[in-house]
């Protein structure tokens, strides 16, 4: 009877257990399976800068090319064999690149030699016996990535792009029956079980690759019994359903490799960035060993922090894999004598997080965030990592120079800077602030503060749509004046100076910055007219139409002073900042495309008066020092900027491609005692002398040509004259009274006859050179 | 909408052969009516050398083959600027018509026509 009912309670026991484990094998199976079919990982989204583009006549010196090699982690060596390898010679750069998937096709790998002369690059030659070479780009670098909230890092590696020597290693140390066992291994178990008593401590995992990945995958850190149950459970199952391959896959780009800050770094693709800022593939036999050896303990072997235990580590598993023939002895001995090679410093989650703000912020013009976080998109950006670096440095040692001739309290100055195309609006550097590694308050893009006198160009440029009332030499009298307010209330704008200059010929008030000048002649052209072009150059929010707007009392963050001066350094096509050129899949299908956008904003005639009135202000005006200490040729054009009480001090300013625009102030918003001269004038004339911009040719537009003037009374004079200006003129205006010297000029009502000649009708046939027809028909 | 053949006219100085590529890889592009791309070539090549009117012209014909008349003109405008040799500027006129037409302004391309003409 007894016996009876303890056969019925095993029974029940055993259908009870039965039916849980039944129960709960469906559920890990459909934990398993979901995971590992469906998306499998987040993939961050990587970002990159700008490719560098070799070709002959870049202006590309050999020093940059190397340095942007050393960037990119290629090799220096003394002969060139493999891809992600370079050698410097004299005069020339010999170099396999890795060859890269970008958004309009694969550039492909190719070993080439670069020549460079004084001017830059000579010419590029085909040392891999293929094509001729007219036009390539190395693979971009990375400048950070976009990843989920739980931190995960990654980068994708295919199983056939993993070295072979990497998967033997791998498993000759963590799981030799890979290829055998279906999932566990008991022998392993109940050895390291036997070990694990036998020190009275976990000492060995036993834990196959299966086990692992499933622990990495789906398991939190617990080690409990019923933990160990379900992972082996759930090994079992991986195994059932799938394939070696693609466990072993799966497992090389979810295993824990490293921390870096709240960045986990998983996968030995990643891992490889992370440790030696290399592609997987170039490694070698010892930096293999060395990334199989930290995944038993990332933290405790790591190779920055722990650099003995690490090459201890590391020669364990070279010996191991001389034990399981995955190497040779003698590879192993010449392995084993290499140092770790791990670079100094973990490349941080984004070298420039400033410009990761505006990409962050264009991006999700058009993308949703959780997209960005794990669907792997590959963004190309238009960031000049060499540039911004130098830029960087420049705020840097800048501020403290400045800090440190006026008796400052040293780090109380902050700056921003911003260097675009003009052409395009790409934005090549920008910097938030002079801790420009550290993400903070991104004063580039969102400290909004008084222009002050960068405003006033736009002042000049609107009188000068007028030509029948005004021309760079109209005078204007800078004396008192007063302007009345709503209210019943007047204002009395006072010069920097503190002096009244009487009549000053019109160019003058802007290249000397005279606010008495400027106010009485904005308030003859109207303040809305002002507050027209402002919006129509720039998309910042319309400024109430206040006659202090006049002096700047209008505020805009850095980036949007850039905006508003790229429409007149293109001569008035506005192109909006672009950080992003193109969007890829993560298996570099295009997604999108952020195309150049022109649109005319300002006629050609008063920006082209306006921007040589501007070069004037650079040549003999508020900005002169960036005449004297740059090249004369670059022909430059800015603008100084001060806002009330010596708060902020700007420049704003251009050369022929390249256009800048630094704010120095303090972020508590006290005066620094800067003018725009003395705070960010030295600043941009350093970031200029970087950014080496094209000299500023200024093309007149139709009818438009110089005339000398005297500059003290705006009256006509003559080349070689006492105190002679060149100015820009419309044809019909010009000065109504001429003075002692030079000869009067005729000023001609008449529009010139178009000064650009027609082609010949019929070209002799030696200049009928290259005749391309464009669409083919 | 087949935009004409205005560069086919057009006895340009030698680009250099890194432009040529890229100008050539645009054309290719636009023959198949990849507009995406052949604007992608001619931007790189613009990258490369910003000041060449005969790549502002050919980046208007493909912004005017993709339907946006305003950037179009605005491009064929920075192309006249560029362009000392005056060799554009028949095409350009022509193109800016063109796009002023398509955009249905009659009058702007009335007026772009007669500067076309030499005189």
């Amino acid at each position: 009877m007894i016996l009876t009912i303890l056969k019925w309670i095993g029974l029940t026991v055993a259908v009870a257990s039965a039916v849980w484990l039944y129960q709960h094998v469906v559920t890990l199976d459909a934990e398993v399976t979901s995971r590992f079919e469906g998306k499998r990982w987040e993939l961050p989204t990587q970002v990159y800068a700008r490719p560098l583009e070799l070709h002959e006549g870049s202006r590309l010196t050999r020093e940059e090319v190397a340095a942007e090699l050393g960037r990119l982690g290629y090799q220096p060596l003394p002969h060139v064999e493999r891809p992600g390898q370079y050698q410097l010679r004299p005069g020339a750069i010999e170099v396999a690149t890795r060859g890269f998937h970008f958004w309009d096709g694969v550039e492909v790998s190719r070993h080439i030699r670069i020549r460079f002369g004084p001017e830059g690059i000579t010419g590029l030659d085909a040392l891999d016996g293929g094509e001729p070479v007219v036009l390539m780009r190395l693979d971009p670098s990375t400048i950070g990535s976009i990843y989920s909230r739980r931190g995960e890092d990654r980068v994708l590696v295919r199983l056939d792009d993993v070295p072979p020597v990497l998967i033997d290693a791998l498993l000759a140390v963590e799981d030799r029956h890979f290829r055998s066992h279906h999932g566990v291994h008991v022998q392993s178990l109940l050895r390291a079980l036997l070990a694990n008593l036998r020190a009275g401590a976990v000492v060995q995992g036993g834990s196959t690759i299966t086990q692992q990945l499933v622990k990495n995958f789906y398991l939190d850190n617990r080690r409990t019994l019923r933990r160990k149950f379900d992972e082996a459970l759930m090994a079992l199952i991986l195994d059932w359903r799938y394939g070696k391959h693609e466990i072993l896959e799966a497992y090389l780009n979810e295993i824990y490799l490293g921390q870096d800050g709240d960045r986990a770094v998983h996968g030995f693709g990643l891992g490889s960035q992370f440790y030696f800022q290399r592609p997987l593939a170039e490694l070698q036999d010892h930096e293999l060993a060395l990334l199989v050896g930290i995944i038993r303990g990332p933290s405790y072997y790591d190779p920055r922090r722990h650099p003995e235990r690490a090459r201890g580590r590391r020669d364990r598993v070279l010996t191991v894999m001389v034990s399981q023939e995955v190497i040779t002895p003698e590879l192993a001995e010449r392995a084993l004598g290499k140092p770790l090679g791990v670079v100094g410093r973990a490349q941080q989650t984004t070298r420039f997080p400033a410009f990761m703000g505006l990409v962050q912020r264009q991006l999700t013009e058009h993308y949703r965030a959780e997209d960005l976080r794990s669907e792997g998109l590959r963004i190309f950006t238009t960031v000049d990592p060499a540039l911004q670096m130098r830029v960087e440095q420049r705020m840097a040692s800048r501020l403290a120079g400045i800090e440190g001739q006026r008796d400052m309290a040293a780090g109380g100055l902050e700056a921003a800077a911003v260097v675009m195309d003009t052409d395009s609006g790409e934005v090549l550097a920008l910097v938030g602030g002079r801790h420009a590694r550290f993400a903070g308050f991104n004063r580039a893009l969102d400290a909004r503060r008084p222009v002050g006198s960068l405003v006033k160009p736009f002042i000049y440029l609107v009188a000068l749509q007028h030509p029948e009332r005004y021309h760079a030499a109209s005078l204007i009298d800078d004396a008192p004046i007063t302007v009345p307010l709503p209210g019943g209330r007047t204002w009395e704008p006072r010069n920097f100076d503190r002096v009244w200059h009487g009549p000053v010929p019109l160019y003058r008030g802007l290249t000397e910055s005279y606010n008495a000048a400027t106010v009485r002649l904005g308030m003859d052209v109207g303040v809305e007219a002002v507050v027209d072009v402002l919006t129509t150059s720039a998309s910042i929010p319309r400024p109430a139409p206040n006659p202090s707007l006049l002096l700047g009392a209008v505020e805009m963050t850095p980036v949007e002073v850039a905006d508003l001066y790229q429409t007149l350094a293109s001569g008035g096509y506005r192109s909006e900042p672009r950080a992003i050129r193109e969007v890829t899949t993560a298996d570099g299908a295009p997604l999108s495309r952020y195309p150049l956008a022109v649109a005319r904003a300002i006629e050609s005639e008063p920006a082209y008066l306006t921007n040589r009135l501007l070069q004037e202000a650079v040549r003999q005006g508020t900005g002169r020092r960036a005449h004297q200490l740059l090249p004369e040729r670059w022909n430059l054009a800015g603008k100084t900027g001060t806002s009330d009480g010596l708060r902020d001090s700007w420049f704003a300013g251009f050369g022929g491609d390249r256009l800048a625009v630094v704010w120095v102030g303090r972020d508590d918003n006290a005066p620094s005692g800067l003018t725009g001269a003395t705070g960010a004038l030295p600043l941009w004339i350093d970031i200029m002398a970087e950014a080496r911009p094209r000299p500023l040719e200024l093309r007149p537009p139709h009818g438009v040509r110089e005339l000398w003037v005297e500059a003290a009374t705006g009256w006509g004079s003559g080349r070689g004259c006492p105190g002679a200006v060149s100015l820009p003129f419309l044809a019909g205006t010009g000065p109504d009274r001429h003075g002692d010297c030079g000869q009067p000029a005729v000023l001609d009502t008449e529009p010139e006859p178009d000064r650009r000649t027609e082609p010949a009708e019929a070209e002799p046939p030696g200049l009928l050179r290259r005749i391309r027809d464009w669409f083919g028909g | 909408m087949v935009p004409e053949p205005a560069a086919a006219e057009v006895a340009e100085a030698p680009l250099s052969p890194a432009l040529l590529a890229l100008v050539d890889r645009a054309a290719e592009f636009s023959a198949a009516g990849d507009h995406d791309d052949a604007a992608a070539a001619l931007e790189r090549a613009l990258r490369l050398s910003p000041a060449e009117p005969g790549l502002w012209h050919r980046l208007a014909s493909v912004r005017l083959a993709q339907g946006d008349f305003r950037a179009a003109e605005a491009m064929a405008q920075r192309s006249l600027e560029r362009d000392e040799s005056g060799l554009w500027r028949r095409a350009n006129w022509r193109l800016i018509a063109e796009a002023r037409r398509l955009a249905g302004d009659r009058d702007g391309a009335r007026e772009a026509e007669a500067r076309r003409r030499p005189g």
